[in-house]
């Protein structure tokens, strides 16, 4: 397996980081039934992206 | 290693907003949308975590193994925001018609956050956990990000017997 470089650290949690920043501005201003229907969007859009990465980890197991 | 997770922390603690559930005798709006606002940066870190993984997976520094265990746990994590979600969504009509009072929502959103998104978090960092030793730094910066979200949720929103797993 590949090394884990000082620079992979970085980037992961800058990227975290960037996200959580970019969520808070987000929700500047909005109503909580804004913020519900906001979820709703991000949990189905996390829901897909998760089942996505495992169809293609056990696709490239098999092929 | 100790300098990002300081990093870590300090950026995380300048987002702020959280701090308002910091005072719990003043119940305001604001901090009904705080609680839902942790919801919705749980989820949105959630999905960056897997993107993140993922991309170490492809690069072929994590394990299948691990890969796999981080995002099916995700996927209970998202349950969990959901179920939160709706049952605020529903509490919020009751807020709505005066049927309850802010502070009881508050409470009540608090203690399903702590059920329905806290454990399946936590079983989340267990997998994390799970790691080779040439691994275990890259999801170390990961886990201290999760940890210190989930350890602002904890405190801020004043969960009982709830305890972020130690990685």
């Amino acid at each position: 397996m590949a090394k884990i470089k000082f620079e992979d650290l970085l980037e992961v949690s800058t990227e975290m980081l960037l996200r959580a920043l970019a969520s808070k501005r987000e929700l500047n201003g909005k109503t909580a039934r804004e913020i519900t229907v906001m979820i709703e969007e991000s949990v189905a859009a996390g829901k897909a992206e998760a089942e996505g990465y495992l169809e293609s980890s056990s696709d490239e197991e098999s092929g | 290693m100790k300098i990002i997770k300081t990093y870590l922390l300090i950026l995380l603690m300048v987002l702020g907003g959280l701090t308002n559930l910091a005072c719990p005798s003043r119940v305001t709006e604001s901090k009904i949308k705080t609680g839902l606002q942790i919801a919705y940066t749980l989820s949105e870190q959630t999905r960056e975590l897997n993107k993140q993984v993922n991309r170490l997976y492809t690069e072929g520094k994590v394990s299948r193994e691990h890969h796999d265990s981080i995002v099916q746990n995700s996927l209970r994590v998202f349950d969990g925001i959901d179920f939160v979600n709706e049952r605020a969504k529903e509490k919020l009509t009751d807020l709505e018609n005066g049927v309850i009072t802010e502070k009881s929502f508050v409470q009540y959103l608090q203690t399903l956050i702590s059920e329905e998104v806290i454990v399946p978090l936590n079983r989340m960092l267990v997998s994390l956990r799970v790691l080779s030793p040439e691994n275990a730094a890259i999801l170390s910066a990961i886990i201290s990000a999760v940890r210190a979200l989930a350890s602002d949720i904890i405190g801020t929103a004043n969960l009982k017997n709830v305890a972020v797993v130690e990685v």
